[in-house]
């Protein structure tokens, strides 16, 4: 019954008319960053940061996570259409996507992941609804020691799942844990690494290390992409799925919720990994693998579903825990902070109407989101043809627009520039800059639970053994890491390996 | 691959000498005890894990003999270039945007941008340029209330 009463309060907030507006908003800016290969939600999500503080929290957070699951639904036009996923998330829509495509089925396909991208969201939901209040319940109980153990877990869990090497992932981690030592340390007032610079005293700001890491070194990457995108053309027509279809589809997507869900409260790229768990499950399950790569409908239905699931799942541990688990997550906590506001068990004892309102915004925004993607699909088509020497000056000027107003401070769009530089370099040699986007937004929290455990149990780290939540994270850690390096070793000996060695 | 094996190298080198510069900085900074750690303890350790992270780096490239198979975005020939001119591009513009305020050096900005991403006619470039401004002007600076910097040239007009 509480789950119902919270839920009337969320739809209270949400059904605001300038919530209501912040909703669409998000959800129209979302399609727009994903039909737009290039720039991703946490990059769109940085330019628009600025914009969040001059709203209500509640807004604010309406506003951001519908450009994250917004973004879930566009990546797909992209991929089916132009056979370049809008975003990570839809690179395995792709596979068939774009031969249905080819094989004159552009509008089922768009259909399909349309549909299944708004049963998934929807599923998600009630997922979310129940075990994110049972979750925070517990969290409460949660101390440091519990704290820093699940730090180490997620930053692990990072490393591991990323896509390249691990070494890189560990480096990028370490590094952002580093730039968020800048400034004055909390506990003994020292300045660390200002080197008398006044601006540093405060930390080096998120704003301008995200729009530099994911605008400025977006742009840079793309101006060494000589090609504009070319649309397949093709009449798009019968985006409602026939019978047969859905037949094909519903459990592709009924699984891809479920799964997608629980890969996304993992740390890291969980709607990209789901993507690729779904599609390999979808696969398996067939009684024709074989049509898999060549337009398979439920290639199209599984992953897509799952992405959007787990766009929701990547809500649970930033409002039970208060730890993001995805850049975009950290960039929704770095706004609820510049409110004032801890991310966290209390955040929804406390503020209730932020989380239910949150929740509420999205069933709504599901709804507007499968209005903007079908019947308007055409203009998301137009819009990717817009020429990128339109697009990049505007995204640099949104930079620039955005990372000086926040502090009003020049500083800081110098700080962008040299974040835009590093993240260029990261794109081109293959380091990820979300890792250390993740540590630069725990390094903080992850310092003082460190401190804190130590202090409390007068240096001992007994204090990490004795409490089962941080023994049972830092055995999940060592196996892990025991995991990661045999998965390593296998890969390295596979048949596959050796043979592409030879060739 | 060769160059991706060089970038490694060097990244790996990089983070070698970040790992060591923090750890001595933290020194001075004090470590303290485990029992009451200082402001430089967990730099400390951060840059400790560094180091080594940055020791197997380099390791691995000498024991990855064939390289790594991991895909990098090629840049063409004229990339290198590229950033550089940007690079000088972004510090001039830092460097004027006291001087001529933000609009002015933004409105200046715009035009190079638009050139460098591929646009071929500078007339549509400035006609661009005075769009984006006017609607960015109206978004941050009359509904958002945001100050930008007037610059020291428009500051002395208004003084007279």
């Amino acid at each position: 019954m509480e789950i119902v009463s919270n839920l009337l309060i969320g739809f209270g907030t949400a059904l605001n008319q300038a919530n209501l507006f912040y909703c669409f908003l998000g959800v129209l800016l979302g399609t727009l960053v994903g039909v737009l290969p290039g720039i991703g939600p946490p990059g769109a999500i940085a330019l628009l940061l600025p914009i969040t503080f001059h709203l209500s929290p509640v807004a604010a957070t309406i506003l951001i996570s519908g450009i994250y699951y917004g973004a879930m639904y566009g990546g797909s036009t992209t991929s089916i259409l132009v056979n370049i996923p809008g975003e990570a998330a839809s690179v395995v829509t792709c596979l068939d996507g774009y031969k249905m495509a080819r094989k004159g089925r552009a509008g089922p396909a768009l259909g399909i992941a349309a549909f299944a991208s708004f049963i998934a969201g929807s599923f998600s939901l009630i997922f979310l609804m129940a075990l994110a209040p049972v979750l925070s319940d517990m969290a409460l109980k949660v101390g440091p020691p519990e704290y820093f153990s699940l730090m180490c877990l997620g930053m692990m869990i990072l490393v591991v799942l990323v896509r390249g090497s691990a070494l890189k992932a560990l480096a990028m981690i370490l590094l952002g844990l580093l730039v968020s030592y800048v400034g004055m340390d909390m506990v003994t007032g020292r300045m660390r690494f200002t080197y008398g610079v006044p601006e540093l005293a405060d930390g080096i700001g998120l704003v301008p290390v995200v729009m530099g890491l994911f605008g400025i070194s977006e742009v840079l990457s793309s101006l060494d992409e000589s090609e504009e995108v070319s649309v397949f053309k093709t009449k798009i027509r019968n985006l409602f799925p026939s019978l047969q279809d859905w037949k094909d589809s519903i459990f592709p997507i009924l699984r891809g919720s479920i799964i997608g869900f629980f890969i996304g409260i993992l740390p890291g790229p969980g709607s990209t990994i789901s993507t690729f768990t779904s599609y390999g499950i979808e696969k398996k399950l067939s009684r024709h693998p074989e049509k898999f790569g060549t337009g398979a409908i439920e290639g199209v239905a599984g992953p897509e579903s799952a992405n959007n699931a787990a766009a929701s799942g990547t809500f649970i541990p930033l409002f039970t825990l208060g730890l993001p688990s995805h850049p975009v997550m950290a960039l929704l906590m770095g706004a609820l902070m510049i409110h004032g506001l801890q991310p966290g068990p209390l955040l929804m004892i406390q503020h209730k109407e932020i989380f239910w309102g949150t929740v509420a915004a999205m069933y709504m925004g599901n709804v507007m989101l499968l209005i903007l993607n079908l019947p308007l699909i055409g203009l998301w088509v137009r819009v990717l043809r817009i020429p990128r020497k339109i697009l990049f000056p505007l995204i640099v000027l949104f930079c620039l627009t955005g990372s000086y107003s926040l502090n009003s401070s020049l500083f800081d769009v110098g700080v962008m520039f040299f974040f835009g530089l590093v993240g260029y370099f990261c794109n081109r040699y293959d380091f990820e800059a979300a890792p250390m986007i993740m540590a630069f937004v725990l390094g903080p929290m992850f310092e003082r639970s460190l401190r804190q455990s130590l202090i409390s149990s007068r240096g001992s780290f007994r204090v990490f053994w004795d409490s089962p939540i941080a023994m049972v994270s830092f055995s999940i850690l060592a196996a892990l890491l025991i995991w990661g390096g045999v998965r390593r070793i296998r890969m390295k000996h596979s048949p596959e390996k050796q043979v592409s060695r030879q060739g | 691959m060769a160059s991706l094996k060089k970038a490694d190298a060097l990244a790996g080198i990089l983070f070698l000498v970040i790992a060591l510069y923090v750890g001595f900085m933290s020194y001075d900074l004090g470590i303290g005890t485990l029992s009451s750690p200082e402001a430089g303890f967990l730099p400390l350790l951060v840059s400790i894990l560094l180091f080594f992270t940055s020791i197997f780096l380099i390791l691995m490239l000498f024991i990855r003999k064939e390289g790594t198979k991991t895909p990098i975005i090629e840049g063409g020939k004229g990339t290198g270039r590229t950033v550089l001119f940007l690079l000088i591009l972004s510090v001039t513009y830092l460097g004027m945007l006291r001087l001529v305020g933000f609009w002015i050096d933004t409105f200046l900005l715009m035009p190079v941008l638009y050139l460098l991403a591929g646009g071929k006619s500078l007339i549509r470039s400035i006609v661009f340029s005075i769009i984006t401004i006017i609607a960015s002007y109206i978004i941050f600076t009359v509904l958002l209330r945001v100050e930008f910097p007037r610059g020291l040239v428009l500051e002395a007009i208004s003084w007279k």
